[in-house]
């Protein structure tokens, strides 16, 4: 130990507080706060307040001659058309959306709690479409299993008229069933794993079977992940686009998306009270939906155990019937994930895809030299890969500051900043995009972006505020508090401390939060629909005409171009940083 | 180094009143133990001297200087108050090293990189821990921690040093060594010092006084002993040490009249024929031999004995009374007579 005197002597020497914390006149925290708090308001708020002004407006909203009116809602409830097309998508949502618990829960037991064959391979299958836009699995169901798919045409001609149509509503329902089921899946086996293995221990104890186990605790442990994936699944199938367009439009089943828009897009006067109402309607519903969900997470604990140890809970045995659980799950990694898959890839490499003709007589790179010929394509690949890479890092930054702001500052309007930033969950990415493409007309400055990527990368960012910041929030609420207490009290102020302490300790969850945005940003194609521009084309907004107007080839190129940049990434993340991208 | 007064400091949230009324002054070097039950209000008191939480009534001021007004609407956050914190968990930054914990709050000051060397040195040596520089916090034991935590407050020589229940993390064996270390440390430095705890053994052998807290209210303050030997209130008494706790009526004649047809005889300043609790600590109780005698004398039976190694604590009937006594003797059973002296009992009258 050193001497008292050395102790006195320093003493007198740092005895005042130090200078620099002095400066009362700088106080960054409020600046910092209350700008990001408007940034936070604007990007949520600017595609919303339009689309409600629209809905209550007589005429388009750049027209000056227009009034406040309830007009478009009543022609709205008067169309049949609307009628149906809501009817038919809460069908097709609630099939699509048991389908999809269904195979997600059964796929969660089998790979997390049983010792069926195969399970980390099949385990990492089943969860590809969480990174696959919904556009490309449709196409591949379309190439593979549509009337004159490639599986169709085998069937055809072996075993006579297949049996199934995907140009039906639970057709359209069992593809958006494989495009949501990964997300049933993981809430499912998040909470399989966490949940505390005494508990099953002590049932057993109690003289229970392991199958009287399963159905008594087991099971109903599972109840609250599948509710809160459930909603979340249904909400996404009331707003996936590439279904009702690719499947519904030619068997002239219209669902809520393709309603609006055929109202806005493909006609020449769009009718834009009437699409704006259709679009109100459907946020407010979709509204209801995610209050739900927040209800029933409330109270998590109720449901969840955790563990403190990190105990695995044990395996179920199956028996004979292992092998039988191996099959069917590698069935339908195959038949509904991979097949599909592959015929869009295969697509990209060949003039025709059909069993008829064999694939080495048609096996091309002509697509590929296609979209390398053609500007526009040539452009959304390179605009996709900047909206993902720049916008990717911008929002990461806003929701990380975001997530500062709410949990680790004393900001006035913290609270109210943290259930608004929930609310572009309620808007559907097409929709956004309308909104957006609203405040262009009404804001002239804007307006001069409507012709660049900057447009969409805010659109972008309004819509994946909640994915990013979730990823964030998630991890702040992990970190003591007391380490931030303990860098004030040392003398650093509120800025220093985030800069110092929290922000270091956040960059796992600003790493998986940049993946995720990075991959959700690559692969979306319906925010952009009606916002790009000449010069603004992105991937998923370029397939998507392609699609719809019949240039399979070179969009199944463009897919597969859209699938090798995601596995790029998603490796190279994992190399280098060693952060898996879900979970 | 500096004193700390506050005067009439409140605390609340909503209607739920944590602080109600505070009035403390601590001196220059001091060192305060803030002591009661879990929810009581130290922990809030501690968080508003620091300047992590505002008051909502009174004035704190340290060294002089008002760092909270909450009628004039001042309040000095923590950042600008210079104090030192050290937290239960200890809340060392688990991605810098021991060193860098220690050294960033003098790159905070801006004080030169060599001095910052020399200094962080000087305070890991301090606090023996010199070895220990280039480790990162998970892989240092509990005890390890806190040291480097009171290190991290102690370099930049805060005016008040804060600890917030720094014992309870550690194990049971190294607290009494852990005890000894920052009281010695403490004086060593002159840091006035604050010290939660509702460990009542760790408030009286540590502190020059004690603050003893419950319900959101200063109970008593006084020196270990004075809080030990002279409780303000029945609460004081029972919280700090153990007691015995008779109901009864005092008459003009300094007798008490007790529940269960007890009688025996007290000194107190409390006036006569009022109602009044009688604590009485199981060390004053002594069994009776036969030829020896006390000012009170009882008849009880030893229904249970609890064996502590050195001593005995009896549990015993006495009329419809459970009492319990201490005693060097440790084969005691069946009927005992036992006595206690008048003035080691300690009379409270009854709140109505």
């Amino acid at each position: 130990m050193t001497s008292a005197q050395g102790q006195t002597s320093a003493t007198a020497r740092l005895a005042a507080p130090p200078a620099a914390l002095n400066r009362w006149w700088w106080r960054p925290e409020g600046a910092i706060q209350w700008a990001v708090a408007v940034v936070v308001v604007f990007l949520i708020l600017a595609p919303i307040v339009p689309l409600l002004m629209q809905a209550v407006s007589s005429e388009a909203l750049y027209k000056a001659d227009r009034h406040t009116t309830i007009g478009n809602f009543v022609r709205l409830l008067n169309d049949p058309a609307f009628g149906r097309a809501l009817a038919n998508s809460m069908l097709f949502a609630c099939i699509g959306t048991v389908l999809a618990q269904g195979i997600g829960a059964t796929l969660a037991v089998l790979v997390g709690r049983t010792n069926m064959g195969l399970r980390g391979l099949l385990g990492n299958l089943v969860l590809w479409p969480v990174f696959i836009s919904h556009l490309v699995i449709t196409t591949g169901w379309s190439i593979v299993y549509g009337p004159a798919g490639y599986f169709t045409t085998i069937w055809k001609q072996h075993l006579g008229t297949e049996f199934w149509s995907l140009y039906t509503i639970p057709g359209m329902a069992l593809v958006a069933a494989v495009t949501q089921a990964p997300i049933a899946y993981l809430y499912c086996l998040g909470s399989l794993r966490s949940s505390d293995p005494t508990l099953e221990d002590s049932a057993r104890a109690a003289g229970l079977r392991p199958a009287q186990i399963f159905r008594r605790i087991t099971l109903p442990l599972l109840t609250p992940a599948l509710l809160v994936s459930g909603i979340l699944n249904f909400v996404m199938m009331l707003e996936v686009v590439s279904i009702p367009l690719i499947f519904g439009r030619p068997a002239r089943i219209e669902l809520l998306m393709s309603y609006i828009y055929e109202r806005s897009k493909s006609v020449a006067t769009p009718d834009y009270g009437l699409v704006a109402a259709a679009a109100t309607l459907l946020v407010v519903l979709v509204l209801v939906l995610v209050a739900l969900q927040r209800v029933i997470l409330r109270n998590p604990q109720r449901f969840v155990t955790v563990g403190g140890k990190a105990q695995r809970p044990r395996q179920f045995s199956l028996g004979p019937w292992r092998w039988v659980a191996t099959g069917l799950v590698a069935a339908y990694a195959v038949l509904f994930v991979l097949l599909p898959l592959a015929g869009v890839v295969a697509y990209a490499f060949a003039k025709l895809l059909t069993p008829l003709v064999p694939f080495t007589r048609v096996i091309t790179i002509d697509n590929f030299l296609t979209v390398w010929n053609t500007e526009t394509y040539r452009r959304s690949v390179i605009n996709s890969m900047l909206i993902s890479t720049i916008g990717g890092a911008v929002v990461t930054f806003i929701v990380t500051m975001l997530a500062l702001v709410v949990h680790r500052s004393k900001f006035r309007f913290g609270r109210e900043l943290d259930m608004i930033s929930l609310l572009p969950r309620a808007v559907p990415g097409m929709i956004a995009g309308i909104g957006i493409y609203y405040v262009t007309t009404l804001i002239p400055p804007l307006g001069a972006l409507r012709q660049t990527i900057v447009i969409l990368m805010i659109a972008f960012a309004m819509r994946y505020i909640p994915l990013g910041y979730g990823a964030v929030a998630t991890a702040i609420l992990k970190i003591d508090p007391q380490l931030d207490r303990s860098a004030r009290s040392v003398g650093a102020d509120w800025w220093l401390t985030q800069r110092k302490v929290v922000m270091p300790l956040l960059v796992p969850a600003m790493i998986s939060s940049y993946a995720l945005l990075f991959v959700y940003f690559l692969k979306d194609y319906s925010t952009g629909l009606f916002l790009v521009a000449p010069g603004s084309e992105v991937l998923g907004t370029t397939m998507l005409q392609m699609f719809v107007s019949g240039q399979t080839g070179p969009a199944c190129a463009l897919a597969t171009i859209q699938l090798v940049l995601t596995v790029l990434f998603v490796l190279l993340l994992r190399r280098i940083t060693g952060v898996s991208i879900h979970g | 180094m500096a004193d700390l007064r506050l005067a009439g400091v409140s605390r609340r949230y909503g209607a739920f009143r944590a602080l109600d009324d505070l009035n403390l002054d601590v001196a220059d070097g001091e060192f305060l133990s803030l002591l009661g039950p879990s929810g009581c209000g130290k922990s809030t008191t501690l968080g508003l001297i620091a300047g992590l939480d505002h008051p909502t009534g009174g004035r704190i001021e340290i060294g002089g200087r008002v760092v909270a007004d909450a009628a004039a609407g001042r309040f000095v956050p923590a950042e600008r108050r210079n104090l030192g914190l050290v937290l239960q968990s200890y809340a060392l930054w688990p991605h810098m090293t021991v060193a860098q914990n220690i050294a960033l709050p003098l790159v905070i000051r801006k004080i030169p990189k060599e001095e910052q060397r020399r200094k962080a040195e000087e305070y890991l040596d301090l606090v023996e821990m010199s070895a220990y520089g280039n480790r990162y916090p998970h892989e240092l034991s509990g005890g390890q921690q806190q040291r480097v935590a009171l290190a991290r407050t102690l370099v930049y020589e805060p005016v008040v040093l804060l600890l917030d229940e720094p014992l309870s993390n550690v194990d049971a064996k190294l607290r009494e060594r852990a005890r000894t270390w920052i009281k010695e440390l403490q004086r060593r430095l002159k840091v006035t010092t604050i010290f939660v705890t509702h460990d009542q053994s760790e408030a009286l052998t540590m502190s020059d006084r004690v603050a003893v807290i419950s319900g959101g209210r200063l109970m008593q303050v006084g020196t270990p002993l004075e809080v030990y030997r002279s409780p303000a209130t029945a609460f004081v008494a029972d919280f700090v040490g153990s007691a015995n706790f008779v109901n009864g009526h005092l008459n003009g004649n300094g007798e008490v009249s007790g529940s269960g047809g007890i009688r025996f005889a007290v000194d107190t300043h409390v006036p006569g024929n009022t109602d009044v609790v009688v604590a009485v600590r199981p060390e004053d109780i002594r069994p009776l031999g036969s030829g020896e005698s006390a000012d009170n004398e009882a008849e009880v039976e030893i229904v249970e004995r609890d064996f502590l190694g050195a001593r005995c604590v009896y549990h015993a009937r006495l009329g419809d009374n459970r009492i319990r006594f201490e005693s060097g003797i440790l084969s005691l059973e069946g009927r005992q007579r036992i006595g206690f002296a008048r003035k080691s009992a300690i009379v409270f009258a009854e709140e109505k």
